[in-house]
């Protein structure tokens, strides 16, 4: 055992964790350091079998091991083994000199005082950190017990396959997007008998969610597609956010007894001859009212010429239908039917068509990119509280174009010669909007100089909360996405259902009805080129279906 | 912000020495460039968004009278940076 190799010495100084120093007294017990300090492995026990030595086994008769303990350049037999005497432990020396002591390489090349000092200050960053930190921490509402109810529903609903979704009166203040949108996945189970083909088909989501004191529809609502049914009838919704446009498949909406001052301007896209939405009840709402309104007279213009650029899509075929008139239906070249769809008369039309008619319009409220206002006229703010009477808005001609505020007025500027150029601040904000970053955004400009800049950034992400999307809304008029829009205006439509009974005759609405059926929607322009143009009054939609009678007389074609 | 007299043309230094020569025609429609024009003073953003922002001068005034815009792109990185640079050179108005 003498010829035992000699191990390297201990060294004679040590970290103390307490005093943060080194001391001569060496710590016995490496539990009192911080791990980043001891020895990440267990202390090995080592076996000296590799050791042959038939001395290691004879020796006083006993047939033991010899035991080590400890790394291998400080290992030292086991205290409990009697067998080797102090004559085999390395003898303490008496004075030690500071020496450097290689290890495993794991500090390698670097003096092993420094690295102590440097983690030492290492640890004493981390416990305050000097970096900007993120509050991450936002306080998570638990679902009321409305909202856990509302969940099993959802949940249900997905399970079964059901396509109605029940959840009426049930005092939901607020429905998570979460559970919501996992409703898209939502599949029909088929019906599988004898004798009917297997197809998929694709759900029609109906959700009702009337009865409920919501305060803003879940954004979630918007992402479904296959959505077809939505009651938000007797809710607390101030505001319908645009994305309602985004719902290509709703056939029935019900907005009634709410709080809505005005509709988006998106839904009108919906009932135009390409969308689906055939039911519409919107009344009674306290929806602002135009302060004067026009007489556009007839509904039904005569056509004073055959039209050239116009689709006819069906006549009343002689029949004295209305009034003793041939009725004609008809759209506009630009906005036309598919090809294969183009017949004179056509019996694929829907029975029921929308006629939209242009009625009244606000003046214009111009804004700039940071949402500071220009113009004189504003349009009336939503109510905070329960404000259940309608309020009546200024109205401007509609035949002439809107007017500007004063400064585009002094610069001799008219509403044709604006450029559609958007501003450095909107490019910047869509930039925003599109990071992954966007909720944090404000965080960052907390503080700086310009403080208005975190409160457009929070605007955004409000916008982008309600709408379920980036913060983005469609311009109304080239329905590009805008962050800021630069003009907000609010026109009125005269809304009626004309019904085509078997595709040959037309009932038309009761016009006596028409003052009760204009509704508020509310425009919003991308910049001041996308303003609204100078329209007659009585204008229909564009892409809605027109009507006129046959002028005189009559011109029957076969 | 150095200017030459009669020329079609302004330079604009960034506060990292960068220049751009930038047509005075486009410069303009920032109201704050307008009055920094006749007076010489510094300016307070570095090349990369002195860069964007030339960028953008001369997205307006290509476009300024097409009816279709097409998008003009800014990275990720630089949006705080040029939502700051537009709301100190005024750049948030219709034009």
């Amino acid at each position: 055992m003498a010829d035992e190799p000699t191990l390297p010495p201990l060294p004679s100084v040590s970290w103390d964790s307490g005093s943060q120093n080194f001391t001569r007294k060496r710590v016995r017990g490496a539990s009192n350091a911080p791990p980043i300090f001891s020895n990440s492995s267990d202390p090995a026990i080592f076996s000296s079998d590799d050791d042959p030595n038939v001395e290691n086994y004879a020796q006083g008769g006993r047939q033991r091991k010899k035991r080590y303990v400890g790394s291998w350049f400080q290992q030292h037999p086991a205290s409990g083994d009697s067998a080797f005497g102090d004559e085999v432990r390395p003898k303490p020396k008496t004075k030690r000199t500071f020496q450097r002591q290689f290890d495993s390489g794991v500090w390698m090349g670097s003096d092993i005082s420094t690295d102590m000092e440097e983690i030492g200050m290492e640890i004493g960053l981390t416990a305050n950190p000097k970096m900007p930190q993120l509050n991450v921490s936002r306080p998570v509402p638990m679902p009321s017990p409305a909202e856990r109810e509302a969940h099993r529903r959802i949940i249900e609903a997905i399970e079964l396959g059901r396509e109605n979704l029940d959840l009426t009166a049930l005092g939901l203040e607020r429905l998570s997007d979460a559970v919501l949108s996992s409703l898209s996945e939502l599949s029909c189970i088929p019906l599988v008998t004898d004798g009917v083909p297997f197809e998929h088909k694709d759900p029609a989501l109906k959700i009702f969610l009337s009865g409920n004191p919501l305060i803003r529809a879940p954004a979630a609502l918007f992402k479904l597609e296959f959505l077809s049914v939505l009651s938000l009838r007797n809710t607390q919704l101030a505001e319908l956010p645009p994305a309602i446009g985004k719902l290509r498949n709703l056939k029935t909406l019900n907005m009634s007894l709410t709080r809505l001052r005005y509709l988006p301007a998106e839904l009108l896209d919906l009932m135009t001859h390409e969308g689906k939405l055939r039911e519409l009840i919107v009344h009674p709402n306290p929806f602002h009212q135009p302060d004067q309104r026009h007489d556009y007279g007839t509904r039904f213009p005569v056509l004073s010429e055959e039209p050239e650029d116009v689709l006819l899509l069906h006549e009343t075929d002689g029949k004295k239908a209305y009034e003793g008139r041939t009725i004609r239906v008809w759209l506009d070249k630009d906005t036309s039917l598919p090809e294969g769809k183009k017949s004179r008369h056509r019996t694929s039309l829907p029975l029921d068509v929308w006629q939209i008619l242009l009625a009244a319009r606000s003046p214009v409220q111009f804004t700039d990119s940071r949402g500071v206002q220009l113009s004189q006229f504003t349009l009336p703010e939503l109510p905070t509280e329960d404000g259940v009477s309608p309020l009546v808005v200024e109205t401007e001609e509609l035949t002439s174009p809107p007017a500007l505020p004063r400064s585009a007025r002094e610069n001799n500027a008219t509403a044709t010669s604006f450029s559609r150029v958007p501003s450095l601040m909107e490019i910047a904000l869509r930039s925003c909007s599109r990071t992954v970053h966007r909720e944090q955004l404000p965080e960052y400009l907390e503080g700086c100089d310009p403080h208005h800049l975190a409160d457009t950034l929070r605007d955004l992400n409000a916008q982008a909360d309600a709408n379920g999307n980036a913060g983005t809304v469609p311009c109304s008029t080239c329905r590009k996405p805008v962050v800021k829009p630069l003009a907000h205006w609010i026109e009125w439509w005269d809304l009626g259902m004309v019904s085509l009974i078997n595709g040959v005759s037309i009932c038309p609405i009761d016009i006596s009805e028409l003052d009760k059926k204009s509704v508020p929607f509310m425009k919003r322009a991308c910049s001041w080129g996308c303003l609204p143009r100078s329209t007659p009054y009585g204008t229909s939609f564009p892409g809605t279906v027109k009507f006129s009678f046959a002028p005189e007389p009559e011109v029957e074609e076969s | 912000m150095a200017e030459e007299e009669v020329s079609k043309y302004v330079t604009l230094i960034s506060n990292d020495g960068f220049e751009f020569v930038v047509l005075r025609e486009a410069v303009l429609i920032s109201p704050m460039i307008k009055s920094m024009v006749d007076a010489k003073s510094e300016d307070h953003f570095p090349g990369q968004v002195m860069e964007k922002v030339v960028e953008y001068f001369h997205y307006w005034y290509k476009n300024r009278e097409k009816e279709d815009v097409p998008d003009m792109d800014i990275p990720a990185e630089l949006c705080l940076e040029l939502l700051v640079a537009a709301d100190f050179l005024g750049l948030d108005k219709q034009t």
